[in-house]
């Protein structure tokens, strides 16, 4: 190795790093030049020379190519994204092991997603709705009167007007999960999506996906503006979202804004992908109770506690169950709809 | 500064075989010129210019994130997931840095992320520290992805022999507990306990590495 005043970067060095031969006093050479992005640029090079020199294994790139051409070819942009993405990768993605390749096709310019209050309020006007409502488990495809598109998941009702619905305006009531594809209509009428909480979604046409569930209400806009109109105290308020921006609602009703960049993340349901990032037992035993019906004992110190991080694909509740025994290496019994989580 | 000749059908083996002066450091246009080909098929046909990419840096892609992961199976994900999100956030246009810079460095993001969440512990005192950055930290230093991967490469090296061989059979190979066992003659029991400590040593060997 060069002995001059300090350490000279080149490929040579850099090839004995990537082997592991360089020593600490080279490291923190190669440290300190790294911090350009053009010597980043370097690197990369020789270590794309380097890896290629030093294969762990082949690949099947042919095959892994057709695949690949395939999803390509298959993905539809989004109406109106388009390069807001950062170019350099900031890198962000929780994964779980379970995930597999499921190149998915979302296809939506504004996905919204929600949780709110469930109350009795609801019940009343029943001949006034036609009422479309989904079973633990069950997940299904609606279309309404004015080429909108609904998807409701499991355990969710949506209520539509038998009259006017298009006409006047165009209002459902939400009360559960579910994800819309909002036709555009000539005239800017605006869709709004009613919760049990005086809380309001109003889009001009758009795609979104929303919860409206019990103790807490969450917004999540993913592209596209979508505006709230809620009540806090009794006075009303208005948001309207950017794309990213997360907005929950507490027991009073008091917005507290955040921006996430994944807001994805909260549609997964839609493909039967379940995501957790950092979410406790706790919150996925209620998760299960409201989507499933199950009632869930979790017996063991602390295990409520206890973090799921990570995706992972389960097409039944007990492919579900069995991922977050691996996960947590915990032991699950399934009894009915009876489940005991506990300490293996 | 050397040109690497570039033929239409011939783009997989478009490596940039620049070996001119050993330091050349930042030999911007020979960098350009090595992925000038792809990015011009980019500007006329996106699809064929993703295909272009892909079957350039698949291999080594792979290669690069086994290293990490330790899994082909996770790496080959790991990869396509890199590419597909290049595509669906069209970075492809946007993207500022050679498509090797954006490609490498995702790769071994997702793999240290996956590895993190992988194997960091969640339980005990430092619950409530790593919740606050359980959100994809990144090493600050690039360095750091090398002494994550010198310090993978000890911990499976100074795993008992047969200890290793299983790991390695059930986890880069992708055999299952009841193959493996079939073919070492051990029993299915023994498998799992070689996993499991494995899988134990790795938790164990890498805990000062997440931050």
């Amino acid at each position: 190795m060069t002995e001059a005043m300090r350490t000279e970067i080149n490929k040579e060095l850099i090839f004995d790093h990537f082997a592991r031969k360089t020593s600490p006093i080279q490291r923190k050479e190669i440290e300190k030049w790294l911090t350009t992005r053009e010597h980043e640029e370097q690197y990369y090079l020789w270590l794309e020379d380097w890896e290629s020199a030093h294969l762990q294994y082949v690949a099947g790139t042919e095959e892994a190519t057709g695949e690949f051409v395939d999803f390509l070819r298959s993905y539809q942009f989004p109406a109106e994204a388009a390069g807001d993405e950062c170019p350099i990768p900031e890198t962000k993605s929780t994964r779980g092991r379970f995930l597999k390749k499921n190149y998915q096709i979302t296809v939506s310019a504004a996905s919204v997603v929600f949780i709110a209050f469930l109350s009795a309020w609801l019940f009343r006007d029943r001949v006034l709705f036609e009422t479309y409502r989904t079973a633990y488990g069950e997940v299904a495809t609606y279309r309404l009167s004015d080429g909108s598109t609904v998807k409701l998941n499991t355990n969710s009702m949506l209520r539509v007007p038998r009259w006017g619905f298009g006409k006047a305006s165009r209002e459902v009531y939400l009360d559960g999960d579910a994800s819309f594809i909002v036709t555009h209509t000539a005239d800017n009428k605006r869709f709004v999506v009613k919760t049990p909480r005086e809380l309001e979604v109003v889009v001009l046409g758009t795609e979104f996906t929303m919860y409206a569930r019990e103790q807490f209400s969450r917004v999540i806009l993913k592209s596209g503006k979508v505006q709230l109109l809620y009540k806090e105290g009794s006075q009303p308020r208005g948001i309207t979202m950017k794309p990213g921006d997360l907005v929950t609602f507490g027991k009073n009703n008091h917005p507290e804004l955040k921006t996430t960049q994944q807001a994805q993340v909260y549609s997964e349901w839609e493909q039967r992908r379940f995501v957790f990032e950092e979410t406790s037992l706790e919150e996925v035993v209620y998760l299960l109770r409201e989507n499933y019906g199950l009632t869930i004992e979790i017996r063991g110190e602390g295990l409520g506690e206890r973090m799921l991080m990570g995706s992972f694909r389960a097409e039944n509740v007990d492919e579900l169950l069995q991922s977050i025994a691996e996960l947590l290496d915990i032991s699950v019994q399934r009894r009915g709809d009876y489940v005991l989580l506990s300490d293996s | 500064m050397q040109k690497v000749p570039f033929q239409k059908d011939n783009a997989d083996s478009v490596h940039c075989e620049q070996d001119a002066q050993p330091h050349t450091s930042g030999d911007e246009n020979g960098m350009k010129d090595t992925e000038f080909f792809i990015r011009k098929t980019f500007q006329e046909d996106a699809v064929k210019g993703c295909e272009l990419l892909f079957r350039r840096y698949h291999k080594m892609l792979c290669s690069h994130a086994v290293r990490f992961v330790y899994s082909r199976e996770i790496a080959e994900d790991l990869v396509s997931e890199i590419f597909c999100k290049f595509w669906k956030t069209r970075a492809f246009e946007t993207v500022s840095s050679s498509y090797r810079f954006y490609l490498f460095r995702s790769v071994r993001n997702e793999a240290y992320n996956y590895l993190r969440l992988e194997f960091r512990k969640m339980e005990t005192l430092d619950a409530a520290e790593s919740k606050k950055s359980a959100r994809s930290q990144q090493p600050d230093s690039i360095v750091q992805y090398e002494e994550i991967l010198s310090c993978i490469e000890m911990i499976v090296e100074t795993l008992p022999n047969q200890c290793r061989k299983v790991f390695l059979m059930n986890r880069f190979e992708g055999k299952r507990y009841q193959e493996i066992a079939d073919e070492l003659q051990i029993s299915v029991k023994t498998v799992e306990i070689h996993i499991g400590k494995a899988l134990a040593a790795m938790r164990k060997g890498m805990k000062d590495y997440w931050i």
